[in-house]
């Protein structure tokens, strides 16, 4: 069969809108590249012949239905043109300070950490102690029971005036925070939730933040105002 | 120089001389052109990684990539002459074919004609919305056979190589070329009348 030959003149005008064709695609053989871009460098017919193709095939990718990126990769993508200082998202920039406050949580807190020991009557897998270090007294102990799957919050000081609320959030190494529901209004009192499967693998690592919302929790999702970060550690029973 | 005031600004423009205002900005290193193009631009250029991807995590890191080529390299649009949405396409799909060849070369599913309907283009609505080199384009590609034309699509849109398209036809790779190269002929002639 000639279908097995390639009967297009080489040199040809034929053979050229071809060899420029498959340029375009990317299927021209990477053997032939180096000497076909050589040539595009000295014809401005065959470079001419290249954008006119290119256009053409562009058109079919114009066609496709457009799929919306995830928005966290604009702000990543800003964050890796414009610099790491600027435009970096906020909760990127509580990692660091987290981990520099891990010998607070370990060392200080394990009182605290005792205390809801034995309102529990489990030992908890992982801890994290949030205080406030500007405005007013704010003090959070949180732990996770990985027997029952429980995460808990407890208020162990300060208060949150009327109308407003502290929400508690889990924030990731990577990607946004994310609602582990409301502090207790009242000191000493524990809020318990069971924890979403997903959600287990980010404590690990993670970090924890409360924010201070208005009534009810954040209106859009999002921490409003930042008040106190600490790392999740690991619960050692010392 | 352009001489539209904040991203967006000129309604009287062309969305493609909006979009070459935008890189013109970019290459003075204007971050809100830079946002303004990536909230223009992103959705297509998606569609156009996940498309040679057919992964998400990893058409997002192709998309990454192809944009800050753009804030660094804004300054090479216009060197070889494309119109800004074709250099923008360029641009991501080639980040993406890199990928996609870094990647264990996947053996391309069998080439089959109902699987392969959607591929032959945009139905009528959308095909009125096209501009005229993608009518051109769909109009030329409806004259090959039905195969070959689908082998254009696979290669240009999923990045698809000689070996892939050798491999889901079950035709001889010499012979793949030969088809393809001829059919580029006969759709050049077409395109040129």
């Amino acid at each position: 069969m000639s279908d097995e030959r390639d009967d297009i003149m080489p040199g040809s005008p034929e053979d050229d809108a071809a060899r420029a064709a498959e340029y375009a695609l990317g299927l021209m053989p990477e053997e032939e590249i180096a000497a076909f871009e050589e040539r595009l460098l000295r014809e401005p017919e065959l470079e001419a012949t290249v954008v006119s193709w290119t256009e053409y095939f562009a058109s079919l990718a114009d066609a496709l239905p457009p799929v919306a990126p995830p928005p966290q990769l604009k702000r990543r993508i800003e964050a890796l043109a414009f610099g790491e200082t600027k435009d970096r998202p906020w909760w990127r920039s509580l990692v660091p300070y987290a981990l520099g406050a891990v010998a607070a949580a370990l060392f200080g807190w394990a009182v605290i950490t005792t205390g809801m020991l034995d309102m529990g009557g489990t030992t908890p897998t992982y801890v994290a102690d949030l205080a406030a270090e500007e405005g007013s007294e704010l003090l959070v102990h949180a732990g996770y029971l990985e027997e029952s799957n429980e995460f808990l919050i407890r208020r162990d000081g300060g208060t949150v005036p009327e109308g407003r609320d502290n929400e508690m959030w889990l924030v990731p190494d990577d990607g946004p925070p994310i609602s582990l529901g409301l502090v207790p209004r009242e000191q000493g009192v524990i809020g318990r939730q069971v924890l979403a499967e997903e959600l287990i693998p980010l404590l690990e690592g993670g970090t924890l933040a409360v924010s201070e919302e208005p009534a009810g929790g954040s209106p859009d999702g999002t921490p409003t105002e930042v008040r106190a970060v600490g790392p999740i550690v690991p619960f050692t029973d010392t | 120089m352009q001489d539209s005031g904040g991203p967006g600004a000129s309604a009287a423009m062309s969305p493609q001389d909006e979009i070459e205002a935008f890189i013109a900005r970019i290459v003075m290193k204007d971050r809100a052109a830079f946002s303004a193009l990536y909230d223009r631009t992103s959705a297509k250029l998606f569609a156009v990684s996940l498309r040679v991807l057919n992964d998400r995590a990893e058409a997002e890191e192709a998309l990454q990539e192809a944009y800050l080529r753009v804030w660094h390299r804004a300054e090479l649009y216009r060197a070889n002459g494309y119109s800004p949405m074709t250099w923008l396409i360029t641009l991501t799909r080639n980040v993406a074919i890199d990928r996609r060849r870094k990647k264990k070369p996947s053996t391309g599913e069998a080439l089959d004609a109902a699987d392969t309907m959607p591929d032959q283009g945009p139905g009528p609505e959308a095909q009125a919305a096209l501009n005229s080199e993608a009518r051109a384009l769909y109009g030329c590609l409806g004259e090959l056979p039905p195969d070959r034309a689908e082998m254009v699509q696979k290669a240009y849109l999923d990045g698809w190589t000689y070996a892939e398209l050798s491999d889901a036809t079950g035709v001889k790779l010499n012979t793949v070329r030969t088809w393809l190269r001829r059919a580029l002929i006969q759709l050049k002639e077409c395109l040129s009348r």
